[in-house]
């Protein structure tokens, strides 16, 4: 089943049989569904934000389903997640929610704080970040915008890197690069790759370092003082990094405190820039 | 002679209507001790495994199928219907004594809007353990009342023929 198609069944049902009359081209190109209380459900393309034909207006009901559908409807399991403000359901994919942020420390939305709802939908594509995987590997940071492609090329160069015999340690915080679930995991991460989801990623970057002797430690989103430090220990070790970081070139980069730092030790060799063009998108690289 | 079939007969009827209330109350006295059963279950599953809970009802739709029938496709029926409409529905057609009916349906209500599981399943057993400790007080008064009435029963039947 496609992500798209997992993706289908967090949905209420009417919003559900809106989707499967979509053209075959758009269900290719949608990367996210946004549900919004009182607006029809948007989906967002290549080509940007546009309202999903044939469907009604979002109501408080739909977006509590959502959260039903994407909990499993179980709220206890995923207390943990939700107190953050997205749950990543099965297939990777991750379900923001937004409105009146719940009190409590169990972090559970009710039918009437929910506005609005982002089901995000990661997409695999094999081959992206190929020519970037040469030995030896540098350090490398992934920089683009939000809703860029940083986390598919980020996994295709990590199965990449792992198939050409690297080992790998993916500390996959929000459980979406890798998806595991039940037994098995949702996209392909490579032969030699080893998996600690669900964990902040300083804590797993120290867990991996030091108990599976990873050559490679992968990353998505630095963005905390920890996440830097924990780069920093894996570079002293001799370890190569592969991050991701949301920003639209390498001079963005610089502007910020915690990649100032990362920036100045050279801890990033180089940097492979993702840019949105009318062709699809270009991939860069940059020295840092 | 009529007067003695009569009595015969009022007596049958009354042993059975007896026999029938004592094996319902039996029967329920069981279901009793299989919620709080199946309760202890679903503390290891929600506090020790977080099973999701339409597996959860899978699990106990097949280990206790007096309780939970046709549950065993609660994963599937989920993506249509809400899980307490689901949960409610297997209840439903347990066709449980409404004292053991009522928490269960309270239950289903409160883990599927988030309360704390552990206090829901204290709830429950609360709840479960005073009916069954009726129930079985209920049994053991039906046990001790029987035979006396069935003495006086053959007294008057012996008084009647005499």
């Amino acid at each position: 089943m496609s992500a798209l198609e997992k993706a289908l069944w967090l949905l209420p049902g009417e919003i559900r049989n809106a989707l499967y009359h979509l053209s075959e081209k758009s269900a290719l190109e949608v990367c996210e569904i946004r549900l919004r209380r009182g607006r029809p459900p948007a989906l967002t393309l290549s080509s940007g934000e546009s309202p999903l034909p044939g469907a009604a207006a979002v109501t408080g009901d739909d977006l509590a389903r959502v959260l039903e559908l994407a909990s499993g409807a179980s709220p206890y399991a995923a207390s943990d997640c939700l107190r953050r403000g997205f749950i990543t359901a099965e297939g990777g994919i991750r379900v923001g929610f937004c409105g009146r942020f719940p009190s409590g420390e169990r972090g559970l939305w009710s039918k009437n704080d929910l506005f609005s709802v982002c089901v995000r939908i990661p997409r695999e594509v094999k081959g992206i970040g190929e020519r970037f995987c040469a030995r030896p590997f540098p350090s490398t940071l992934i920089l683009s915008p939000p809703g860029g492609g940083k986390t598919t090329l980020l996994r295709d160069m990590a199965r990449t890197l792992s198939n050409g015999g690297m080992r790998v340690g993916l500390c996959d915080e929000r459980g979406e690069i890798a998806a595991l679930f039940g037994s098995g995991c949702g996209f392909d991460i490579g032969e030699r790759t080893d998996v600690l989801s669900d964990c902040p990623k300083a804590h797993a970057a120290m867990i991996l370092l030091r108990c599976m002797s990873p050559e490679l430690l992968a990353m998505d989103e630095i963005s905390e003082p920890e996440d830097a430090d924990a780069c920093r220990s894996a570079a002293y070790c001799g370890v190569s990094l592969l991050a991701t970081a949301h920003a639209a070139d390498a001079d963005e980069l610089s502007c910020r405190e915690v990649y100032r730092t990362l920036l100045r030790e050279r801890i990033f060799a180089r940097a492979v820039v993702i840019r949105a063009t009318a062709a699809g998108r270009s991939y860069e690289e940059v020295a840092l | 002679m009529t007067a003695a079939l009569g009595a015969v007969l009022l007596i049958a009827g009354g042993a059975y209507a007896g026999f029938y209330a004592l094996e319902r109350t039996r029967t329920a006295f069981r279901c009793a001790e299989m919620i709080l059963e199946a309760s202890r279950d679903m503390r290891t599953e929600i506090l020790c495994h977080r099973t999701p809970l339409p597996m959860l009802l899978e699990r106990l739709g097949a280990r206790y199928r007096r309780i939970f029938p046709q549950a065993e496709n609660a994963s599937v029926l989920v993506r249509e219907f809400s899980f307490l409409s689901v949960w409610t529905a297997s209840i439903r057609c347990a066709a449980l004594p409404k004292p053991l009916e009522g928490p269960l349906l309270r239950l289903g209500e409160q883990l599927s809007s988030g309360a704390d599981p552990e206090q829901a399943l204290d709830a429950l057993d609360d709840s479960v353990r005073l009916t069954r400790d009726s129930l079985r007080e209920k049994c053991r008064a039906a046990v001790r009342l029987y035979p006396s009435l069935g003495l006086a029963a053959g007294c008057l039947l012996a008084v009647l023929l005499l």
